[in-house]
């Protein structure tokens, strides 16, 4: 288990980056995903655009918050901003692979790695989260990035007073990867609900502002995944996150 | 003298500071400058033709070794009917399981070398795979019969029958397989992460075509074992012998990925058993069927869980007459072998569970069953063959049932019987309190334990005595640490190499001894969760009778860390289908580990002088037994390991 050959660039800023990267390059933020698939060579690159030391910060910008894209995991677990404002995010992050993992791992490299049973993609969905691209460009919704471009950021928007949310998994064993997950986002005038791999369960979030029971609610978030068991699962954890959010 | 004996106390393990200090020495901190990296080219197939193209001078096959190193031999248990299909060191023209290797190439770091192997053209033709053991050529065949099971099946008030399924295993040890060779002073030293020296030596001089005085083999610390490194890899003597060809040290770490593909699995048997009950729910008679998925190859242990299996069928009950067939299937995957346990908790499982279905079937609480059934007077020698030699199992039932209180939760109980023990151990004890053992340590405790045994003789403290082990250069002589055996044999050859000190002698011993039989009462309480079908165990509860206790700290950690492994076994791991990574075979973390309440009751046993038996495998045999009849009884009906949440969530609709 050992890479095929591949060369290495570090970069010291953004710029550097996207001027090293070509058509033959990956980028390595955190590497919890890219390295093991690497040493399977089942990824091999001819370079590696190594960002993991480009700063980033968790802050607080005009009232939404702001995540830089090679922020470790273990810092959002840590964040008091992010525990005040946005706990949903310090949820979440404590179902993604295991402290020495998240010690490593980048929430950039999470999203951009795009695995559907990212938790962290998922919460961030619930919170209708912007990613602000290399480009300039800012993206709502899934993220494509073209060629040279790369995610230098997360913005969340701010939440209402008020605001609660929970983030209910169900994995074989803590730590690895969940079958099913569900973030939920309740304020006053607005409910999120994102299933792990499938996006937002629209139908649910208008039950519940229509007053339906976490029940009735959940029954709608199971129909965006498909297997009668993984729909078991995606209800009762609908369920079980509206409670804890405190929708009856 | 006047140094109070520590036997039976519970001493922190002396090697602790070493180990968890990081200053342990495993096999890849070994530093050879000089050495070459070994690297396998490995079917990607499970049953193909294949062709070579080219191979480079570097590059080991089956044509540039033949005749030169030999497949290791079977020596199967005594009444078994084996054919003789070896394990072929790199396979010629065909591959018959995914990850069987087919070349070796050697480089100056691992990196290049797997640069190397994956350049080695082969041109694959697929055949067809067997995959179910019902379907596969016997390798193994053996049967006993015993009294008048016709007659007493004829005359039941009851017949109860079971079939039951367990499936393949991983034994997962945190360091992986793996060797070093080096040439020094005309002599081969082959280090290796193995549970026994002496033996992989035998096997490297029958394959090497060597004395066994020219190979000394060294055991440095070892991370885990779990009965699958007391097999030699077959990967092993390729590296001797391309360090003896080369010149140079000759390094092969096994990775992750080769110890899911290559290393011998545990379990993948199943097995059919019936019991004649009379009116008063006594057994007549057993008559039982197991069916072992072997793998492609025989390795020189792959016959010994199924007839281990076999052997143990009647657990701790009094069966008078009993008729047991076993069959060992050919199938296109990698072979089986011991892994913790050895067709013990396959035995328990078997018997426990056609225990639980009696009971519900002859309406009967499945204790009082059991109860009824109990071999009460030792030593009880079993319709099958082998002699219990000592135990109360009613008074280990009686006190799991005080410890697991009135729980919350379904609860399962099951019984078990191991063998541990047998062959032979040397030691030697000097003076100034060196020990010197056959045992290998794998991360027990030996140094520990040993310690205290010769310190308790000696009148030294335990500080006082070094324990050397895993070198033949070292030890005159040995087996090694499987079956349970580390204490019963090795402790008792060093209590009898110090005796023989004391006595005037040079103070050498081998202690020999027949199999002494552990055994215990599990109890599981689980909760089932109806609307996702998850599973949790809340607690596990253990009773082991392992004769008398020389470190009551290690004997619960041997039973808490079996009973761990035999928790994953229950819920989550399982090898079916495709050849698995850790990506999808779940491995228990701490997360899933229930409350324990543990407890030992000693029958010490009269074939050692320590009274000592096993008490490495009990948890991994009677706790996946008792959480199944746990989950059985929860979720109303029959299901087979893992009890993962969707199976069981499909069981409850």
């Amino acid at each position: 288990m050992k890479p095929a050959p591949f060369e290495y660039v570090v970069a010291g800023s953004w710029d550097e980056a996207v001027a090293a990267l070509d058509g033959d390059s990956r980028v390595l933020a955190g590497g919890q995903s890219l390295v093991p698939l690497m040493n399977q060579r089942l990824v091999r690159p001819r370079r590696l655009v190594d960002i993991s030391g480009i700063p980033g910060l968790i802050e607080r910008r005009r009232g939404a918050l702001r995540i830089g894209a090679t922020v470790r995991q273990a810092a959002l677990e840590r964040s008091t901003l992010i525990a005040g404002g946005w706990p949903l995010l310090r949820q979440a992050v404590r179902h993604v692979g295991h402290p020495a993992t998240r010690a490593r791992g980048t929430i950039g490299g999470s999203v951009v790695h795009a695995d559907p049973r990212a938790e962290l993609i998922c919460a961030l969905i619930a919170l209708d989260a912007r990613f602000t691209l290399s480009s300039g460009r800012a993206v709502h919704g899934p993220l494509q990035l073209g060629p040279g471009e790369l995610l230098t950021a997360i913005e969340v928007p701010r939440l209402q007073p008020f605001a609660k949310s929970a983030f209910v998994a169900y994995a074989r064993t803590s730590g690895s990867f969940a079958d099913a997950a569900v973030a939920v986002v309740l304020e006053p005038d607005r409910a999120a609900d994102a299933v792990l791999g499938a996006g937002r369960a629209g139908e649910a979030e208008a039950a519940v502002r229509a007053g339906a029971s976490a029940t009735d609610a959940a029954a709608l978030a199971a129909d965006l995944v498909d297997g009668d068991h993984h729909r078991a699962l995606v209800a009762e954890l609908t369920r079980r996150a509206l409670v804890e959010a405190g929708h009856a | 003298m006047g140094v109070a004996s520590t036997l039976g106390q519970p001493v922190r393990r002396r090697e602790d500071a070493r180990l968890l200090a990081g200053r342990g020495r495993f096999l890849d901190d070994i530093e050879l400058p000089d050495a070459l990296h070994m690297a396998f080219v490995r079917s990607p197939h499970p049953h193909a033709r294949f062709e070579l193209k080219r191979p480079g001078r570097l590059t080991f096959t089956a044509a540039s070794v033949a005749g030169r190193v030999a497949p290791p031999q079977i020596v199967p248990p005594p009444g078994l009917t084996v054919e003789p299909i070896p394990h072929p060191v790199l396979a010629d023209g065909i591959v018959r399981y995914v990850g069987q290797p087919l070349a070796a190439v050697v480089a100056e770091s691992r990196a290049l070398a797997e640069d190397l192997a994956e350049r080695v053209e082969v041109e694959y033709e697929p055949l067809p795979a067997v995959d179910d053991p019902r379907a596969g050529e016997t390798m193994v065949r053996w049967e006993k019969s015993e009294g008048d099971v016709a007659g007493a099946f004829a005359r039941a008030a009851h017949v109860v029958r079971s079939e039951r399924v367990i499936p393949r295993l991983v034994a997962a040890p945190m360091e992986t397989r793996g060797a070093l060779a080096a040439m020094e002073g005309g002599r081969l030293t082959v280090w290796t992460s193995s549970q026994s020296a002496h033996r992989p030596r035998a096997q490297l001089a029958q394959s090497l075509r060597m004395s066994e005085d020219e190979l000394r083999v060294i055991v440095p610390d070892v991370g885990g074992g779990f009965g699958s490194k007391g097999t030699l890899p077959v990967e092993t003597p390729l590296v001797a012998f391309a360090a003896r060809e080369l010149g140079r040290p000759v390094r092969w770490i096994e990775d992750r990925r080769e110890n899911f593909l290559a290393a011998p699995q545990g379990r993948g048997i199943s097995g059919v058993v019936e019991l004649a009950f009379d009116a008063e729910g006594r057994i007549l008679a057993l008559r039982g069927r197991v069916l072992a998925d072997l793998g492609a190859y025989l390795l020189p242990s792959t016959p010994i869980p199924p007839h281990t299996t076999a052997m143990l069928l009647a657990g701790c009950y009094d069966i008078p007459a009993v008729e047991v067939f076993v069959t060992g299937a050919r199938t296109h995957k990698v072979p089986t072998g011991p892994y913790r346990g050895a067709g013990r908790p396959e035995a328990a499982y078997l018997i426990e569970t056609a225990m639980d279905t009696a009971a519900r079937q002859l309406g009967v609480d499945p204790i009082e069953l059991r109860r009824r059934n109990f071999v009460r007077a030792f030593p009880h020698r079993t319709a099958l063959g082998w002699t219990y030699d000592s135990g109360d199992f009613e008074a280990c039932l009686d006190r799991a049932l005080e410890l697991v209180g009135e729980p919350e939760g379904h609860i399962g109980v099951a019984m078990c019987v191991e063998r541990s023990a047998g062959l032979f151990e040397h030691a030697s004890v000097t003076r100034d309190g060196e020990v010197r053992v056959g045992s290998v340590p794998a991360g027990q405790g030996h140094e520990t334990v040993f310690a205290q045994i010769a310190a308790d003789k000696l009148g030294l403290d335990v500080d006082q005595i070094t324990v050397i082990t895993g070198d033949t250069d070292e030890v005159a002589d040995g087996v090694g640490s499987f079956a349970s055996r580390s204490t019963a044999m090795g402790g008792s050859a060093v209590a009898a190499a110090a005796d023989d000190l004391l006595a005037g002698g040079p103070g050498v011993a081998r202690f020999e001894s027949e199999q002494v039989f552990t055994s215990g009462a599990y109890v599981a309480v689980v909760e089932v969760d109806p609307a996702t079908g998850a599973v949790r165990v809340v607690k596990l509860v253990a009773v082991d009778d392992a004769g008398r206790i020389i470190n009551p700290l290690l004997a619960e950690g041997q039973v808490v860390g079996g009973a761990v492994q035999g928790l994953g076994a229950s819920l989550l791991e399982a090898v079916d289908g495709a050849p698995a990574t850790l990506h999808d075979y779940s491995l228990p973390t701490a997360g899933e580990i229930p409350a324990f309440a543990t407890a030992f009751l000693e029958s010490p046993s009269p074939h050692n002088p320590l009274g000592a038996k096993g008490i490495g495998e009990s948890g991994t045999i009677g706790a996946p037994a008792a959480i199944a009849n746990a989950v059985a009884a929860a979720v109303g009906m029959r299901l087979d390991p893992p009890f993962t949440a969707e199976k069981v969530w499909r069981a409850l609709r």
